[in-house]
């Protein structure tokens, strides 16, 4: 086992750093750059633009930029922004904590939500909670976020009052955790629902598949009660895809939901990708991008290590 | 299996009990008893360390904490503010031969830390922003600088490499006097933590930066001029303008800034609420290539717009009042030059649309009917291209006009907007107008507060970006007069400002004859303001947090 994760781990560093170049070379060739946001400036002279790209390397061959950046993060070291002028690191642990907080919710609600719905919809196929079900799960995951969000919002903030537009807190009030409660209640419950629509549907396929296996036959047939049958002869099965979808979702624990975070102005990671991209903020970039793969890398690693658990019949080397 | 529900039942209670009636009162916020205003702005700032940034966003939030030594009125002029007087030649503040500069500053003016402002913070503003180690953005002006000497604690002597026009641009808005006392221990200053928690001389300081969320400020009660209404204030940051207006329909917020024309209209409509809105200096406008595509140096001309009488008749079809009015609702007007308010406005009429004399003047320049409607020449069509930035509906929407417009007259003008990026991107980026590879580029632009660096880089011919230049320069239409150059260039060593104004004006009156630009519109700068928040007024040049020491709560 130890031997095995020490291989996997060992040769996941190539494709690590084959994913950071890759990254590295795509932001390159994406127009404009860092200095774009200066341009229609009248106040601010080409000279001192030129004077500054030079000082932050951007005038180095790419190559060179390249290097220097892998070196130092070998090093520990991710940079500065070149926005904030703040180092990539502390910029990341701001927002980090926001995104936490969101994701972890999200996935909590989703799951208790989507598995016993799927679960449900598969024990009773084609009862008029199956068809209600599926279709909720449909219009969950065919609803584009951002208009469920911004349907929200007129919902319970303009129309109802119930709930605040934006934000994580209320600014100046402290911890209050039936205000944190309120903020965050419409960006959780739009992401756990665009979630659940498709783990519930996930859920009940793998029970259908499962559920008319001989063993479960057998299992029926030895006199077991029908939830024990479900949930730890069934589900206990069925659960190994789940498991996957979940390992390759975890890592949105990290870069967190773009679109939820700025409909709902949630101080987020996803916020800190998209005002990165927009800017060309190549250091805070390349440093969420080469996390994430990083933690895209672990989470499939995790999975198969958990199937061992679920599935003794699978063996490591 | 069906105690599973039962959790998801006590979920939905928590989540339904926590949504209590509104808690948004505008203005209230922890502190009860204080007042506070909140302001939701539609980007973060960068930083607060005003050297350090171009962004709208936070000078907004910049010019509550910091002050120059002297800062532009509403009319474009410079009025004293931590000097005690704007130094001039005729006041004796300006050496005659123009070179030395004179600065008496305020007695009595403490930071917000109640250390007293000195000359030595000047003089250490100066060398924070020349610190080759700091990536400051102001060096190229600055620079210019030989040196500043202290002479007492109130008097300091700046001593200028030559003559320098617009020194007025220097210590002024929107940058501003640093603290010595706070940051000269520093070797430099680009990840100071005072960038992100400043303080001043201004009327209020930061106490805290949540990213992404919000900046509070309190206020100096030994401001010099005068101790602030207000006790807090808070910048909301919002990601886009959905959000900002969100927050006014929800009264989560007091003044929300940076809005459109069109947001205008909707303000009007809401309860409590009204817009403040004045055309700003920036203007919307057409930069037509006056040189050949693939000829950057401006040596050939361009086959259609090279032409004074094309570009005239271009100018003479489009009906800019009906763009206002019709796309902008009307909130704004109508562009004529590059200064369209204050003491630098030459006193120009807007172009007069007149479709009849266009048609005349193409018919002089040789441009005939021909079939399709669309005119020809020497059998070359009469067709150009316009650029402008992808995805913005406004300018996608005058395009359509324009377009129309020519039409009538026998121009085919055809579309292709490409990413803000590629069109206004650097020479070395290959940027369509660095380069000269376009016809007509349609984009905006903010004109200095003083004329001398707007004008000067987009006029003179030795500003046309090409290949010995490294394309350094913004004279994207290759414009090539040999009278306007000397004006500029007068201009520049002139430190009278009526014979510069003079001399300004005779360039903008003749960039209306030449049409070079094609002034479209000025842009509003509209705000959202609660009506409970008395003392916001809009200002050309500024932003609307200016006179933020004087509003009040009703």
């Amino acid at each position: 086992m130890t031997r095995y994760l020490l291989r996997r781990l060992l040769e996941s560093l190539p494709l690590l750093v084959g994913i950071t170049f890759a990254s590295f070379v795509l932001l390159k060739l994406t127009p404009g750059g860092p200095m774009a946001a200066y341009m229609e400036n009248a106040d601010v002279s080409r000279a001192d633009v030129a004077r500054i790209r030079a000082q932050l390397g951007l005038d180095d061959p790419a190559p060179l930029q390249y290097l220097r950046w892998i070196g130092n993060v070998a090093r520990g070291d991710w940079g500065s922004s070149f926005v904030t002028h703040e180092s990539v690191a502390a910029r990341i642990w701001e927002r980090l904590p926001a995104t936490l907080t969101l994701m972890t919710v999200v996935f909590v609600l989703m799951l208790l939500i989507a598995v016993p719905l799927g679960v449900l919809c598969a024990a009773r196929q084609g009862s008029w909670l199956d068809y209600a079900v599926s279709a909720l799960a449909f219009v969950g995951q065919a609803m584009p976020p951002f208009w469920f969000g911004l349907l929200a919002i007129l919902l319970f903030s303009l129309q109802l009052g119930w709930l605040p537009t934006s934000g994580s807190a209320t600014i100046g009030m402290g911890f209050n955790p039936v205000d944190r409660l309120k903020h965050m209640a419409m960006p959780v419950g739009v992401l756990a629902a665009v979630f659940a629509g498709g783990y519930t549907r996930y859920v009940r396929a793998s029970m259908l598949e499962v559920i008319h296996q001989d063993y479960i036959r057998t299992a029926r047939a030895k006199g077991l009660h029908e939830q024990g049958v479900i949930v730890r002869h069934a589900f206990k099965n069925a659960a190994q895809p789940l498991v996957t979808l979940l390992a390759i979702d975890l890592p949105e624990l990290f870069t967190g939901a773009v679109v939820i975070e700025t409909i709902f102005a949630w101080p987020g990671m996803g916020r800190l990708f998209l005002e990165s991209i927009v800017r060309l903020d190549y250091p805070v970039l390349m440093a969420i991008l080469t996390i994430s793969a990083v933690l895209i890398i672990l989470s499939n690693l995790v999975a198969d290590v958990v199937y061992g658990f679920l599935d003794p019949r699978i063996r490591y080397r | 299996m069906r105690r599973v529900p039962s959790v998801i039942g006590v979920l939905l209670i928590v989540l339904v009990t926590a949504c209590g009636p509104g808690d948004s009162k505008p203005g209230a916020g922890a502190g009860s008893g204080s007042s506070q205003v909140r302001i939701t702005l539609s980007q973060e700032p960068d930083t607060l360390n005003p050297y350090y940034t171009g962004l709208r966003a936070a000078y907004t939030v910049t010019q509550t904490i910091y002050n120059g030594l002297w800062v532009v009125d509403p009319n474009g002029e410079f009025q004293p503010e931590l000097a005690a007087d704007v130094p001039t030649i005729r006041n004796g503040g300006v050496s005659p031969d123009g070179k030395t500069i004179t600065v008496k500053l305020r007695p009595g003016v403490k930071w917000a830390d109640g250390q007293p402002l000195t000359a030595a913070d000047v003089q250490f503003t100066w060398e924070a922003v020349m610190n080759p180690r700091n990536t400051t953005l102001g060096k190229s002006t600055y620079g210019k600088i030989q040196t500043i000497n202290v002479q007492d604690e109130l008097t300091l002597q700046i001593q200028m490499a030559d003559v320098f026009s617009d020194y007025l641009i220097l210590f002024s808005y929107p940058q501003g006097i640093l603290p010595r006392h706070a940051l000269g221990g520093l070797d430099e200053l680009n990840r100071a933590e005072f960038n992100r928690k400043p303080f001043g001389t201004g009327p209020f300081r930061v106490t805290e930066w949540a990213a992404a969320s919000h900046i509070a400020l309190e206020a100096i009660p030994n401001y010099f001029q005068g101790r602030p209404k207000l006790d807090r204030v808070i910048f909301r940051i919002a990601p886009d303008k959905n959000t900002q207006l969100a927050q006014v329909r929800a009264n989560e917020t007091d003044v929300a800034v940076d809005l459109a024309e069109g947001d205008a209209v909707e303000i009007e409509k809401l309860n409590g609420w009204a817009p403040t809105s004045v055309a700003g200096l920036s203007s919307d406008r057409l930069f037509l290539n006056l040189a050949d595509r693939g000829s950057p140096d401006g040596l050939r001309p361009h086959p259609i717009l090279g032409d004074k009488r094309v570009r005239r008749a271009l100018q003479a079809a489009i009906d800019k009042q009906q763009i206002v009015d019709r796309v902008l609702f009307g909130k704004t007007r109508v562009a004529s030059s590059e200064y369209p308010v204050g003491m630098w406005a030459p006193n120009l009429p807007p172009s007069s649309y007149d479709p009849e004399a266009a048609k005349r003047l193409l018919d002089e320049a040789g441009w005939r009917p021909g079939s399709g409607g669309i005119r020809g020449k020497d059998g070359r069509p009469l067709k150009l291209t316009i650029n402008s930035t992808s995805g913005n509906r406004l300018r996608e929407d005058v395009e359509q006009l324009i377009q129309a417009s020519w039409k009538a007259i026998g121009v085919d003008l055809e579309i292709k907007n490409v990413a803000a990026a590629v069109l206004v991107g650097e020479w070395s980026a290959n940027g369509l107008v660095a380069r000269g590879d376009f016809d007509i580029a349609y984009f905006g632009f903010t004109p200095s507060i003083d004329p001398h660096s707007s004008i000067a880089v987009q006029f003179d011919a030795k500003e046309i970006p090409r290949e010995e230049n490294q394309g350094d320069g913004s004279n994207y239409m290759r414009y090539k007069d040999p009278q306007v150059d000397s004006w500029i260039r007068e201009a520049d060593t002139t430190l009278d400002s009526a014979t510069r104004k003079q001399l300004y004006e005779n360039v903008m009156r003749k960039l209306a004859e030449d049409v070079p630009i094609i002034y479209l519109y000025n842009r509003a700068n509209v705000e959202a303001v609660n009506r409970r928040v008395q003392g916001p007024r809009s200002h050309p040049f500024r932003w609307l947090t200016w006179n933020i020491h004087e509003w009040t709560l009703a």
